[in-house]
């Protein structure tokens, strides 16, 4: 029962990464980014950078607690890994860049450098 | 001497061709040639009579059939090499299925009949990618509500 909500939740996700409509990006941050199932949370920091829009690359990768500042490992992992698989980076790199430069917070000021230099690596 | 008289002998001997033993209208009685003679009138009714010179011909065309003969022969071998080719190509077959054997080849009905079902279950599915990406935003958000109240219930 629960992995065919699941399931539904995931086609949800996949359609608004697929959405043109700028409120997308609204819908998944409020309703996936705050999940509190870490699947979820995972799905949704993908389905914004797969975006590749400022405003969804802004929180996978600014936001404290979310994307690549996710707590969980996985989460954070997965979403560094979507950001490397980008076939055009220079959005990212820019707003890792202004993150690095920028952000009030250390912790994420450091992750956003280290993302920054695998992203140059790669 | 002695040959030479015997050569004569043998040149002034007039060609005797057998007269009809058996009246046959199977042009192939020809092909047999069994140590039998062939007949001179076998194409002939019963009632006509060849001549000396229609059975010289009849002769030469025998003559000719024997040379004939290898040809056919080949033609045979042919067919033979043919029926090798085709046995060995199904003997390779048999093989390669036997082969296949081995890995455990089998069709699963049951798994293409849950694929048809997955299919229409899909084609039916009001949540799928392909449908969804259709709705407007707000019509996701509720949905994506509705769905974590569930799982906040369940």
């Amino acid at each position: 029962m629960k992995d065919n909500k699941n399931r539904k939740i995931r086609n949800i996700i996949e359609a608004l990464c697929l959405h043109s409509d700028a409120d997308s990006i609204r819908v998944l941050e409020e309703m996936g980014t705050n999940s509190s199932d870490d699947e979820i949370r995972e799905l949704t920091a993908r389905a914004l950078v797969r975006k590749n829009m400022h405003d969804s690359l802004a929180v996978a990768i600014t936001n404290k607690g979310k994307g690549i500042n996710d707590m969980s490992t996985v989460v954070a992992m997965s979403t560094i890994n979507e950001l490397l698989a980008l076939e055009n980076k220079e959005e990212a790199l820019k707003i890792l860049t202004d993150t690095v430069d920028m952000h009030s917070d250390e912790e994420v000021r450091e992750n956003a450098r280290s993302v920054k230099a695998l992203m140059a690596l790669s | 001497m002695a040959i030479i008289e015997k050569i004569g002998q043998v040149l002034n001997t007039p060609i005797k061709i057998k007269k009809t033993v058996n009246h046959s209208s199977n042009p192939f009685a020809a092909s047999t040639f069994k140590g039998n003679v062939l007949t001179a009138d076998v194409f002939e009714t019963g009632s006509t009579r060849a001549t000396i010179k229609d059975k010289l011909k009849l002769s030469a065309l025998v003559g000719s059939i024997n040379d004939a003969f290898p040809t056919f022969r080949k033609g045979i071998e042919s067919v033979v090499a043919f029926g090798n080719r085709i046995k060995g190509g199904f003997s390779a077959a048999l093989n390669k299925i036997n082969e296949i054997g081995s890995i455990d080849v089998s069709v699963d009905f049951a798994g293409a009949g849950r694929a048809i079902k997955s299919g229409f279950a899909s084609m039916a599915d009001n949540y799928s990618v392909q449908k969804l990406k259709k709705c407007d935003v707000s019509s996701l958000e509720n949905m994506w509500k509705n769905l974590s109240e569930l799982n906040v219930a369940a």
